[in-house]
């Protein structure tokens, strides 16, 4: 305990620097603007801000991603409050009481329970990230081959049932991107597949262009493809939050934070189930029920807690088991990878002070969240009013020369393109992004994975559904796929 | 769910394209490899996984028939025209002409093309494009540190 307070402190030490703190401000600015322009969401931020800090020292760079993933989920609700169209997914929820309370006069009141609900989630979600991460760093230590394996397809398969609608459509979109993940030279004999000839396509898909591309084009894209109508933004009264707000509804924010939390572990399911499930229990457990969806405090407080929470929950498998939580986390295991951190079981053992950095960096977010919750109130309704027709060729700009930037290959600008109309396409036909990215992101785990489990077995199956954790993870993605099928008998009318 | 059916159809060919390209992918005998160390194994079991999910989804949707669609009716929209422009910066411009230049008409094109028909608008687009071709390369040649293309 007293070991993690000294790394903290050690942390927080060695990040109190101007340049640090600029750059925290700055990114958690960026952020905040991002996810308060709807159509553009925490998952793009990050992907493009990976591009632009590729030169910078890595505890720099990550600063700068963490405190726009941070930015991002939190600005979200900036639209949903005042236009009653989420920023991001995350902020969805935040708009059944967001708005409401902003038609009732009270949208600055509104932001400044967002702004708390937002400070008080990441809070607990960094009280949780430095509690299991050295738990789940022991547990994971236990993991092998056979594990690993299943533990990738249990990401894919859990976060396709999760994210989106319809949980075939995700597992589709989630197969897809382990095979994706597999074109190129394969890691044993260096044999090329699926590159049909193709030099650049040797070394596999790029990362990031590709992460750049099915986030950051494709939802231009989507943005510029109907014409929006003027804004109209709701009169903002004072938005400094009240101190009585937290101590009313503790419970509740508690609740949501632990829930938030939770699900920000589970691989792959991100901040808006987060939401949406913290509203949810929020308001089973209320004695207010009648009041949610027509402005209660206590939903809106629920949903911009779980989000936030879900954040550093997303990044306790990051850490420990190099699972990323959620689409943003992908693209920021992603980042960690190109500086040459290598997160996984043996964090905690090799460098335990990264955990630490890590937590540093998200309360750096947390200054920067409550300075522009409080302060940039003005600005960031002013942001709303931006015309998409000036931002979107501005963002292409960015989205072309950051995946240029990576390698400087012009190969990668056209991946960046090729994945962005894929991702655009996939879409429009109603699957979800989140299980293609871990798809992509956990293919070579999963690959590596099975072929060393089968060379270490010598080609038998067997250890892959006898060893106590395989065997359980096996089970749950039987159970979960099992469940699914059988809601899929045509007498039942709720689409799944 | 006529969507859904040729949609089921266009995985399952697609998965059984993967599992037939990974079935006839050498296997590297000559070098010792075993049938579970072949490069072919992995794409070829997620092929035939995509190939079961595609047939699963049009079994569901022909067994579902005739219930009415549920998303709206699919529009183009804006999109053919976004496409162009940016294709035409990505893949026509950057590269083949100074970076700046690039971005320079990009942006201006873009602006004017969607600002149409306010005149005060699409006469700003030449100065939104300088700025944004001034400030991107100052700003990843000189701070980020970046070569441009």
């Amino acid at each position: 305990m007293f070991e993690g307070l000294i790394l903290f402190g050690r942390s927080i030490g060695g990040f109190l620097t101007v340049e640090s703190v600029l750059w925290a401000l700055g990114a958690s600015l960026v952020g905040v603007v991002i996810g308060a322009l709807p159509g553009l969401t925490a998952t793009m931020g990050v992907a493009l801000m990976t591009t632009l800090t590729l030169k910078m020292p890595p505890s720099q760079a990550l600063l700068v991603l963490v405190c726009t993933y941070v930015g991002a989920i939190y600005g979200g609700s900036r639209s949903a409050i005042l236009l009653n169209i989420p920023g991001t997914p995350a902020s969805a929820a935040s708009c059944l009481d967001g708005y409401a309370l902003a038609r009732q006069g009270r949208a600055g009141y509104a932001m400044g329970i967002a702004t708390t609900g937002s400070v008080m989630g990441t809070l607990i979600g960094m009280f949780f990230l430095a509690l299991f991460t050295p738990l789940l760093g022991n547990v994971a230590l236990k993991f092998g081959a056979y594990e690993f394996f299943w533990l990738a397809a249990f990401g894919v398969v859990i976060s396709g049932n999760l994210t989106g609608d319809d949980p075939l459509k995700g597992w589709m979109a989630g197969f897809l991107g382990l095979f994706l993940a597999t074109v190129g030279q394969e890691s044993v004999y260096a044999f090329e597949r699926f590159t049909f000839g193709t030099r650049e396509l040797a070394g596999g898909l790029s990362l990031v262009p590709a992460l750049v591309g099915a986030f950051g084009f494709a939802e231009l894209l989507i943005v510029m493809r109907e014409k929006r109508p003027p804004v109209e933004l709701s009169p903002v009264d004072s938005v400094i939050p009240r101190l009585r707000d937290v101590f009313r509804y503790w419970r509740t924010i508690v609740r949501s934070g632990c829930i938030g939390t939770f699900i920000g572990i589970i691989p792959g399911v991100g901040e808006d189930s987060a939401a949406w499930t913290s509203y949810a229990a929020a308001k089973r457990a209320s004695s207010e029920k009648e009041l949610f969806g027509k402005g209660s405090v206590e939903g809106l407080m629920a949903a911009e807690t779980g989000d936030n929470a879900c954040v550093p929950g997303a990044i306790i498998p990051v850490l420990t088991l190099q699972i990323p939580g959620s689409a943003p986390a992908a693209v920021l295991m992603a980042a960690m990878l190109i500086h040459g951190v290598r997160p996984g079981p043996l964090i905690m053992v090799e460098s335990p002070q990264f955990v630490y950095d890590i937590i540093t960096m998200m309360l750096f977010a947390v200054i920067g969240i409550l300075i522009y919750g409080l302060v940039l109130t003005r600005f960031l309704v002013q942001v709303l009013r931006a015309r998409y027709q000036v931002i979107v060729p501005i963002i292409f700009v960015l989205c072309a020369v950051g995946s240029f930037a990576i390698a400087a290959r012009l190969f990668d600008v056209w991946v960046m393109l090729a994945f962005g109309v894929l991702g655009f396409v996939l879409r429009l036909l109603n699957y979800p992004m989140a299980p293609l990215v871990l798809g992509l992101v956990l293919g070579e785990l999963l690959e590596k994975s099975l072929r060393r489990g089968l060379v270490l077995s010598d080609g038998d199956l067997t250890p892959f559904f006898t060893r106590p954790i395989s065997a359980f993870l096996c089970a749950l993605i039987v159970l979960i796929v099992l469940s699914r099928f059988i809601r899929w008998r045509p007498h039942e009318n709720r689409a799944v | 769910m006529r969507g859904d059916l040729v949609q089921g159809a266009v995985w399952a060919l697609g998965g059984g394209v993967i599992v037939y390209a990974s079935w006839t992918m050498d296997r590297l005998e000559r070098h010792g490899a075993a049938l579970y160390t072949a490069p072919g194994l992995v794409p070829g079991l997620l092929g035939l996984v995509l190939l079961v999910l595609g047939v699963v989804l049009a079994v569901r949707a022909s067994r579902r028939g005739i219930q009415a669609e549920r998303s709206a009716a699919f529009t183009w929209g804006n999109t053919p025209l976004v496409l162009v422009l940016c294709l035409g910066y990505a893949v026509g411009l950057v590269g083949r002409v100074p970076f700046w230049l690039a971005t320079f008409v990009f942006v201006s094109a873009f602006i004017a093309v969607f600002e149409y028909p306010s005149r005060r608008r699409m006469a700003a687009a030449p100065l939104y494009g300088i700025a944004t071709a001034l400030a991107v390369t100052y700003l990843f040649e000189s701070v980020f540190l970046v070569r441009l293309p």
